[in-house]
């Protein structure tokens, strides 16, 4: 039997007066890729704040290879490699720099060559390594933030709108990562509004419509899922 | 662990930070400016001492030889006394500014002689003195607002709190190394220009180390302030910035002026021209007195002189001293009241440095620096003793009415005048 990697248990969290996960429960399996999708506000980006032992639940549990999240953070991160909506990363220190001291908050010292392999992994052009990030267009930021996360070389990955910014060609590279890490027994819990994408890299895609999983569907014969269903019902969603 | 890599990241990302760069930059200079008009200031001051006490020397003796009776010679012969500027003086000029640090005495009435500069320092009190002190009260609290009011909040608001806080192993390995590093730029950019101005006045171990400390306490409360505001979730950078500015206005600004004026308000305020007046107005009197009175009280204070021979013109020295003395003497009271005022406004001024960090630091380092109220005060009651000395050397002449001869005067020696030695330890 696959290791569960992730598993949300009956999840209810409240912001204010408003209820932004509802009971939701799924696990995430070794070397899976589950997306959660789901329009703005259905509670993606809470789900993974709650992982990350960031945003304490009201009910249930987040857990991370049997760690509850919100009792003991610094196991659970030190399972999780996170990659951020819009790559927040420092803009007056070039993609080395980045890198070098992202990493280093996590004690560890990586060799120039692992980050090299790091940054041709996601084809991000050797000129631009040297110079600041402000120079850098969205997608090549994004690019350092997924060599990031590459590099933590962590069993979950958590990915907020991985592929936003990215031009198509970086989009199926990104895809190819994700692929590979799959392989390798990476557990991936991926939030996106990116439909085709998630359809095509997923093995399982959950619906998410204010705070409850309405559906999970998953991948079929050949590998994706079908994206019909999924679209019929997202569209559903959307317009109720 | 790679802690030596984390530090290391972390010292490079300081150093990469151009705003916190100029931060450190701007305090380095600031504080080298004060450091070396502080040394320019207490050289000066010794430079002067020493032309002081060269011409007043010269002068002394050139009117030696032109003296032709000893309450003339008395008269003429102004004395220099002086309060030399302590090692540590340069960093906190404190009371330096406000009260005389030289003086050129002679027998005549001594409260007009002390209390003469109070009709000219106002605008030096006015004005201040831009010294380490004034920087390490004022400016160095605007660095560590700048350096940490948003701290927290331009992770949040960038977006980057989150991966920051998944990247690190915990919150103190993500926070201690960045606020510690800025805290060592912060002390140093302060304190290497002090403690090189220490290392050229060969200032006591004791007052270096003493100094050093009070402003890492200083750097250490404000620190922990701003970075208490700063933590609030609740606040974004702004806030942040506004409440801190907030609090430094009303801890080095609005406390001390209102407790200046709640002091000037509860305390009775006599002026040290008030002291001169009246003891100016006793001598003036005196002109218009018949002789008798004012020897008779004269005797009455000091009976070791009543076997003097009885003044029959319509002039003599000894009078004319007598006069002079009894207008002190009738003026100490006054000049006691207003010591004691002074005194009182201190002690409430120290009252005030337990609510205000920048009050409290000017303070400890004029203590450091004998440049306190205390040492002003020290001084004073040097120049009175040396006063009496130069009295006593003359008055034997004056009322025994001893036959005056260049012989005799060259007799009339009167030491230098000596200030218990400094320690330059501080406490």
């Amino acid at each position: 039997m696959t290791e569960c990697a992730l598993r949300a248990n009956e999840l209810d969290v409240i912001r204010g007066n408003k209820t932004v996960l509802s009971s939701m429960s799924f696990e995430v399996k070794k070397g899976e890729v589950f997306a959660l999708l789901g329009g703005n506000g259905a509670g993606k980006s809470t789900t993974l704040l709650t992982f990350m032992g960031l945003l304490k639940p009201n009910g249930g549990t987040a857990e991370v290879f049997g760690h509850t999240a919100a009792l003991e953070p610094a196991a659970v991160r030190e399972k999780i490699a996170y990659l951020p909506e819009n790559a927040a990363l420092y803009e007056h220190l070039n993609a080395w720099e980045n890198l070098n001291y992202f990493l280093s908050l996590s004690q560890a010292r990586p060799q120039q060559s692992t980050l090299r392999a790091a940054l041709d992994a996601v084809s991000l052009p050797e000129e631009s390594r040297g110079r600041p990030l402000n120079s850098y267009s969205k997608g090549m930021r994004q690019k350092v933030a997924i060599a990031l996360a590459l590099l933590r070389e962590t069993p979950v990955l958590l990915l907020d709108e991985p592929t936003s910014g990215l031009d198509p060609a970086a989009v199926e590279d990104f895809h190819n990562i994700i692929e590979r890490l799959s392989s390798k027994g990476v557990a991936i819990l991926m939030v996106t509004h990116d439909l085709y994408g998630a359809c095509q890299v997923a093995h399982r895609v959950g619906l998410l419509r204010a705070g409850e999983l309405v559906d999970v569907f998953e991948a079929g014969a050949d590998g994706s899922v079908d994206i019909t269903a999924v679209r019929d019902l997202f569209l559903q969603q959307q317009v109720a | 662990m790679n802690l030596g890599f984390r530090l290391q990241q972390e010292l490079s990302f300081l150093l990469k930070s151009r705003a916190m760069l100029g931060a450190l930059l701007l305090l380095l200079v600031v504080s080298s400016g004060s450091v070396a008009l502080g040394l320019a200031y207490v050289s000066q001051e010794r430079e002067k001492i020493e032309e002081l006490i060269v011409l007043d020397t010269q002068e002394r003796d050139y009117k030696r030889t032109l003296a032709v009776d000893y309450g003339g010679a008395a008269y003429d012969a102004f004395h220099a006394a002086w309060n030399a500027p302590s090692d540590l003086a340069f960093a906190a000029i404190g009371q330096r500014d406000l009260n005389p640090t030289m003086m050129r005495v002679r027998a005549l009435a001594l409260e007009g002689q002390i209390y003469e500069t109070d009709s000219i320092n106002p605008e030096l009190a006015l004005a201040g003195r831009f010294d380490f002190a004034f920087v390490s009260a004022y400016l160095l609290p605007l660095i560590i607002i700048f350096a940490f009011y948003d701290l927290f909040a331009s992770e949040r608001e960038s977006g980057r709190l989150n991966l920051l806080s998944v990247s690190a192993q915990n919150t103190r390995s993500l926070w201690v190394p960045r606020i510690l590093f800025r805290v060592l730029g912060i002390a140093l950019a302060g304190l290497v220009p002090l403690w090189l101005g220490m290392l050229s006045e060969r200032t006591a171990l004791g007052s270096a180390i003493g100094v050093s400390l009070a402003v890492l306490l200083q750097i250490l409360f404000w620190t922990v302030l701003v970075l208490l505001i700063a933590s609030r979730s609740a606040f974004r950078s702004e806030t942040a910035a506004s409440i801190s500015v907030g609090m430094w206005v009303v801890l080095t600004l609005a406390i001390p002026i209102a407790g200046k004026v709640y002091i000037e308000s509860s305390v009775a305020g006599i002026k040290g021209a008030e002291v001169s007046l009246v003891q100016r107005e006793v001598v003036n009197d005196a002109w218009d007195l018949p002789i008798s009175d004012t020897m008779n009280a004269f005797y009455a204070s000091h009976p070791e002189w009543a076997d003097s021979p009885p003044i029959t013109g319509v002039w003599h020295w000894k009078w004319y001293y007598a006069f002079q003395q009894i207008g002190d003497e009738t003026a100490a009271e006054l000049a006691r009241e207003y010591r004691e005022s002074i005194v009182a406004r201190d002690r409430l001024t120290a009252a005030v440095a337990w609510l205000s960090p920048a009050v409290a630091i000017q303070r400890r380092l004029e203590d450091l620096a004998q440049t306190n109220l205390e040492a002003s005060f020290a001084f004073e009651d040097e120049v009175r003793g040396y006063h009496e000395k130069i009295r006593r050397a003359y008055y034997p002449v004056l009322f025994r009415e001893i036959p005056f001869s260049q012989e005799r005067l060259a007799q009339i020696v009167i030491p230098d005048f000596q200030i218990s030695q400094k320690s330059g330890e501080g406490d």
